[in-house]
């Protein structure tokens, strides 16, 4: 993002102050400098950042030195194209492998042999004379503007440079999280665009420190001094930029990348020459158009940047005037709109297409449409990591638990002092259709008849269940009838002991479940043995031989609903019926409708069909206490949230 | 009484009493007594099939190999081996087969049974319920008959009305009648009534089992 977005330009050849966007001052029609500048170009190659480093300068000192060279107060001088030409093709040939180190050389020699009254001296106090009071006067302006802004910006990239340190979305290379990931998604694309940037001589520095050499660059701009090289390099490379928006064209790149990557489509840099500018073929009709003229600064340079595509040539255009000190202002800004512009990505993107006014529009977020679609998912995917995708279903809060616990401690106090006060009490509860019909069916049992029990419930509904299993043994055995325990279940191997007198246990245990069952339904003898299932019995492995009556004593509607589905239709002869739970009754009951079953009974409320002694069932008080204290909850229950749902509306409707 | 049966008592009071800890939430004490039920029933269990299905009918047919019994004794052998191994590794394709075998079985009955159990009988009922014996009464309408059928019949369609509208909502349809949210309405009154019924049951028995535990720690403080 650019520091000064807003910020006057001061034309250093009449010292007109030029809107920031502006391209030609509006008073002697001359090119502003600094307007061809393009971010991420760095005038030192790859190949030579090891040497540039061993002369690597205190930033301090080297300011210092600026500023008190006499030089510098004849620099900006660059009123002729010819120096201008010549300091380009100096900046050039800095970029060149094998002359910069020379130039250097020669750079620092004369600086030896000539002190600050000598040839350069000369030369510059030659250049003055020729020059007004008052253009030298605005040249200074502009350089110590120009030094101020260095400071400023190392000061703000040294504080911002700890904060990436810190930050878990920025590695030690200033590279935001995204771009992490999309050179990791496609690594190979990452090296075109690299290569592609140090072909064009564009380099994005990750420090702040200058090199001498920048330095000693500096140091002839500002004086107005050239060094023609002694070699040309083979391929010059012009990279232009607009003024006051630094950033943009490394947004604009690295988009451009991002863009490309996902799209995966062919890089057309690899196939061809490279030089970067945004500026249209025609810089003229862009500059001289009066509708953006008219616009204000974001705009135009919104217009420009999206109008006009990334264009990467080779060769030098050497009718283009490049400003002497764009490296410098290049490794000032580009840092802060790397860090920026991904910011803007993740943060700062518009979530709307509406037209933006000029001041609303910052450099970095001028992206073309479709990326900054795709940086605003880029920005969702990331921003989604960590987060929990499926929500918690069921959080107990304190509240629940508490209520739980006052509902529980209630319920047992209720019980306890029923049991502990007055009698048990009797249930005169009426006799159900299924339970009075089951009691029939169970009258209706002759001694003759053979009964298979099959006995199916766990320890904690024996309470429920035992009174009534033992009542129709009781009655089954006092009519002589021939009965038959079996179970699947393990631990009904000695529930069973609590059903007759003396302890009886099952008399199989069929393995398998319900597949057992089946098995043996289905199930015939082979002529050449038994079947493996037959292993089991004791005696007669035909467990269904000569049987009328099934009682099933279950406490699960499952088991009651998977045996009259699988064996009741194999043997549709046998009369069923069921010893249940409470809460299995009203799941079979549409059993008992389509006359599957012949009878159910369930819980204690049926207990009465088959006259069960009082002092078998459980307290009969304790369960009308808490039957009653259920009932009172649920209804205050009821209440409460009919009245929450009520406010809830009310304050919906107000709102 | 027996001094066994006095500890058995004391032992009973303390696991009753472990158990009701859950009203403080899920306490140390709870998960103990959870975990020493579980730990005995996996015995137990074991112990159980061991004696009545593994030495009968996988070891003991072994003793006759020669036979056909014996050799059939090895398929089921072979699968469970199979099944143990796959407690080693899972990731094996021999592992699978005798989980494809029983999901397939399994699968096939439950189909069948469904069908044969359910689906056809209770459809049978609802039509049996409109048989004109059933709606008549010595020649004269048997109206409470006849209410029932058509309150049966209603409710059938209303339930199924219920779960596809529950599916159009989630889809978000569009297309939404008035007269299709009263049936649905009148579905889910006969589902509430039937989970309220469900609700009552289950409350009665957990109520049950609640009363003859804490009879059970009275009649053990009674002892003195």
């Amino acid at each position: 993002m650019s520091e000064y977005p807003d910020e006057l330009r001061i034309c250093p050849h009449c010292g007109q102050e030029n809107a920031s966007h502006t391209l030609r001052c509006i008073r002697c029609d001359q090119e502003l400098e600094e307007l061809f500048e393009l971010e991420g170009f760095d005038p030192t190659p790859a190949s030579e950042d090891k040497t540039a480093e061993q002369e690597l300068t205190p930033m301090a000192e080297i300011l210092a030195s600026l500023e008190e060279n006499p030089l510098l107060s004849d620099g900006n001088q660059s009123e002729s194209d010819n120096y201008e030409n010549e300091v380009e093709s100096s900046e050039v040939q800095s970029e060149s492998d094998s002359t910069a180190p020379d130039w250097l050389e020669r750079i620092r020699q004369r600086a030896k042999e000539e002190d600050a009254a000598g040839e350069l001296a000369k030369g510059a106090i030659a250049m003055d004379d020729r020059r007004s009071q008052e253009g030298r006067q605005q040249v200074d302006d502009a350089f110590e503007e120009i030094m101020r802004r260095i400071r400023e910006q190392n000061e703000r990239e040294k504080a911002r440079k700890v904060r990436r340190v810190d930050s878990e979305m920025v590695d030690e290379n200033g590279d935001p999280e995204w771009l992490r990931r999309i050179r990791e998604l496609h690594p190979e694309r990452e090296d075109d665009t690299q290569a592609n940037m140090t072909v064009s001589a564009v380099k994005i520095p990750s420090d702040d420190e200058w090199t001498e050499e920048e330095l000693q660059e500096l140091l002839l701009r500002e004086t107005g001094l050239s060094e023609t090289p002694q070699d040309q390099p083979e391929e010059i490379t012009t990279e232009l930029k607009t003024p006051s928006v630094p950033a943009e064209n490394n947004q604009v790149v690295l988009s451009t990348t991002v863009d490309e990557a996902l799209d995966g489509e062919p890089d057309q840099v690899d196939n061809e020459p490279e030089v970067i500018h945004n500026i249209p073929e025609d810089e003229d009709e862009i500059i001289d158009t009066p509708e953006e003229e008219n616009l204000p600064p974001g705009d135009l340079e919104n217009q420009r940047f999206v109008d006009e595509p990334l264009q990467i040539e080779g060769g030098l255009s050497q009718d283009v005037d490049a400003e002497p000190d764009e490296p410098l202002k290049e490794e000032e800004d580009e840092p802060a709109s790397e860090d920026t512009g991904s910011e803007n990505e993740s943060k700062d993107l518009p979530p709307t297409e509406e037209p933006l006014s000029g001041e609303e529009i910052l450099p970095d977020l001028l992206l073309l449409k479709n990326q900054r679609g795709r940086a605003q998912v880029f920005n969702e995917i990331i921003g989604q990591e960590g987060r929990r995708t499926i929500n918690v279903l069921h959080k107990t809060s304190r509240q629940s638990a508490m209520g739980r616990l006052v509902l529980g401690l209630l319920l047992i106090l209720g019980v306890l002092l029923a049991i502990l006060l007055g009698p048990s009490g009797t249930a005169d509860l009426p006799v159900s259709v299924p339970a009075a019909a089951f009691a029939r069916n169970l009258e209706s049992i002759s001694s003759a008849d053979s009964v298979l029990i099959v006995l199916d419930y766990q320890a904690v509904s024996r309470n429920d269940i035992e009174p009534m299993a033992e009542k129709a043994l009781a009655t089954l055995e006092e009519k002589g009838s021939n009965i038959r325990l079996v179970t699947s279940n393990p631990e009904n191997i000695w529930l069973t002991g609590n059903l007759l007198e003396p302890n009886q246990v099952p008399d199989e245990f069929i393995p398998g479940g319900m597949l057992g069952y089946l098995a043996l339904t289905v199930g015939e003898s082979p002529d050449w043995g038994e079947l493996p299932i037959a292993q089991v019995f004791n005696d007669d492995p035909n467990l269904f031989e000569g049987v009328q009556q099934v009682i099933l004593i279950s406490d699960s509607a499952e088991f009651v609903r998977m045996w009259l589905e699988q064996i009741g239709p194999w043997k549709p002869d046998i009369q069923t019926s069921a010893i249940t739970t409470s809460i299995s009754v009203p799941i079979l009951l549409p059993y008992y409708d389509s006359n599957q079953l012949e009878g159910i009974v369930g819980g204690l409320a049926d207990a009465r069909a088959l006259e069960v002694e009082p002092q078998k069932l459980v307290n009969q008080r304790a369960f009308q206490v808490g039957m009653l204290l259920m009932i009172v909850i649920l209804i205050l229950g009821m209440i409460m949230k009919a009245d929450e749902d009520a406010q809830r509306r009310s304050e919906e409707r107000r709102r | 009484m027996s001094t066994v049966d006095l500890l058995l008592l004391l032992a009973g009071l303390v696991l009753s009493l472990m158990v009701f800890s859950y009203l403080l939430g899920d306490t140390l004490l709870f998960g103990i007594a959870m975990y020493t039920l579980v730990g005995m029933t996996a015995g137990y269990t074991f112990l159980v099939l061991l004696q009545k299905v593994i030495l009968p009918m996988a070891i003991n047919p072994l003793s006759a190999f020669p036979q056909t019994s014996a050799l059939l004794a090895f398929v089921p052998l072979i699968l469970s081996l199979l099944l143990v191994w796959m407690l080693f590794k899972k990731s094996s394709r021999v592992t699978g087969i005798p989980l494809g075998f029983l999901g397939g079985v399994v699968t096939a009955v439950l189909i069948v049974g469904l069908t044969r159990g359910t689906l056809v009988p209770q459809l049978f009922s609802v039509v049996n319920a409109f048989d004109p014996n059933k709606m008549t009464s010595s020649g004269l309408p048997n109206w409470t008959g006849i209410f029932e059928a058509f309150m049966m019949l209603a409710g059938v369609i209303a339930v199924l009305f219920v779960f596809h509208r529950r599916k159009a909502k989630k889809t978000q349809d569009p297309y939404s009648h008035s007269w299709l949210d009263g049936v649905t309405g009148f579905g889910q009154m006969f589902i509430g009534i039937t989970f309220g019924a469900i609700f009552v049951g289950l409350f009665s028995t957990g109520l049950v089992a609640l009363i003859a535990y804490i009879q059970y720690l009275v009649d053990f403080v009674r002892l003195w």
